[in-house]
């Protein structure tokens, strides 16, 4: 379905919008500034909306800001099967992105699925990367403990709950953003607008569900999930020889600290972590800091 | 809610598709909690007939089972709700709460590690308007 932009979301978001096919599906992106590339990912349930604060900051810096909406989300082509939503899916879509645009040196901003999903590409594209950061996200076959607990997540996505919590009712927009915040008092109804502005139908939501199925929870659903996927980035991560930003929600409860840990533990260029009051939506918490931050880190490269 | 037999009352009727499960065997004790409780047989996708129950609401609702090849069967689930002539369909939340009832049908029989509790408490926590509170959180 498509709708005009409401005003409100509008004036948060004032970007011009681009589009392109990739793997014959049309993917909505940003593209603002110009400089050295600095790709700004998303995961579920958002889109480039997510970022609205950091690109006026990273444009400002001298970089040119490119953010695409995953397939599925966002202002991108919203298919109604299952068969475009697959790590290696979003990857190569990815893949496509960068090389339509011939970005060279690339920087890759990481959150969420953006993790398995960017990592995948520096896993092949590695000699057209030249750092990333990592936030809230995960890049191995482990279950954390807020993905392995019947309530509230394996509930979310159950047989038939799924569709009903997650595209009926919307859930992950109307209520998980705002329980996944520090700031509650900044998820305002216009800034919840920008999330649900553009998944106004059941058919519209599909990836919401299509996402949180592909978080491998051990053996019991390893044929139906990413496993195989993440545990090949798993095992490459040692050998990422890109310097590397961490920035971690000290109260995240979707990923936990620990895990930032082990992301600096792994990656051979990394910086110790920075940890901040914000949870799994970190860039809805903290984006000034953010975005400050990843350009001293660049600027020190 | 309660199963009735309609297939010969369908005259008259519409099919409004309300909800769609493409994949039963996600967590794969939900699909057979569905092919044991309603004696499914993968030949039924050959001409066998279809579910209905009836909500305390008084709709009724139209369970369309799917084979796919590779695939167990039941691999999904189509629910429909049977709108009369040319009605309206009720209000979403009319839906839902009915949906709702069949959910917690659906868990209770699935049993074990999925609670009518996590049920209610998850949707407590997101918002449904027919999940009850759990008994912790009440004052």
């Amino acid at each position: 379905m498509v709708t005009e932009m409401p005003l409100n979301v509008k004036e948060q978001y004032p970007f011009q919008a681009h589009y392109l096919k990739v793997n014959g599906r049309i993917m909505h992106y940003l593209d603002e500034g110009e400089g050295e590339p600095i790709l700004l990912l998303h995961g579920n349930p958002t889109w480039t909306f997510l970022y609205r604060k950091f690109i006026p900051i990273l444009v400002e810096a001298g970089y040119r800001v490119i953010s695409p909406d995953l397939i599925g989300l966002g202002m991108s082509e919203k298919p109604c099967n299952d068969y475009y939503n697959s790590l290696l899916h979003h990857t190569s879509n990815l893949d496509q992105l960068v090389k339509k645009l011939d970005l060279k040196n690339v920087t890759l901003v990481m959150q969420d699925w953006a993790g398995p999903i960017g990592l995948g590409y520096v896993m092949r594209r590695r000699e057209n990367v030249k750092a990333m950061l990592l936030m809230s996200t995960w890049a191995w076959t482990d279950v954390s403990p807020f993905h392995s607990s019947i309530f509230p997540w394996g509930m979310m996505h159950a047989p038939v709950v799924g569709p009903y919590l997650l595209q009926r009712r919307n859930a992950l927009t109307e209520r998980g953003l705002w329980l996944s915040v520090v700031n509650r008092d900044k998820m305002t109804e216009e800034v919840v607008d920008g999330y649900r502005f553009h998944l106004q139908s059941y058919d519209e939501r599909g990836a919401f569900l299509r996402f949180p199925r592909m978080i491998p929870l051990g053996e019991k659903n390893k044929e139906n999930t990413g496993y195989h996927i993440i545990k090949e980035i798993e095992e490459q991560l040692p050998g990422l020889d890109i310097p590397a930003l961490i920035i971690w929600g000290e109260p995240d409860d979707v990923f936990p600290r620990e895990w930032a840990e082990r992301f600096y533990e792994i990656l051979p260029i990394a910086q110790k972590p920075i940890y901040i009051q914000a949870k799994h939506f970190i860039q809805e918490d903290e984006p000034e800091f953010i975005s400050r931050e990843l350009v001293r880190f660049l600027e020190s490269l | 809610m309660q199963w009735i037999q309609f297939d010969d009352k369908l005259a008259g009727y519409r099919r409004e598709l309300v909800l769609t499960e493409t994949r039963l065997d996600h967590y794969d004790e939900f699909r057979q909690f569905f092919r044991q409780e309603l004696n499914l047989q993968p030949e039924d996708v050959d001409g066998g007939r279809n579910h209905y129950f009836q909500a305390e609401s008084g709709r009724v609702y139209e369970l369309i089972f799917v084979g796919k090849t590779g695939r167990f069967f039941p691999a999904g689930l189509e629910i429909l709700l049977l709108v009369k002539d040319i009605n309206p369909l009720p209000d979403e939340d009319e839906i839902d709460k009915d949906l709702w009832e069949f959910l917690r049908w659906m868990i209770s029989g699935v049993g074990g590690e999925w609670t009518v509790e996590a049920l209610e408490s998850t949707g407590y926590l997101y918002r449904v308007p027919f999940a009850e509170r759990p008994a912790k959180s009440r004052k």
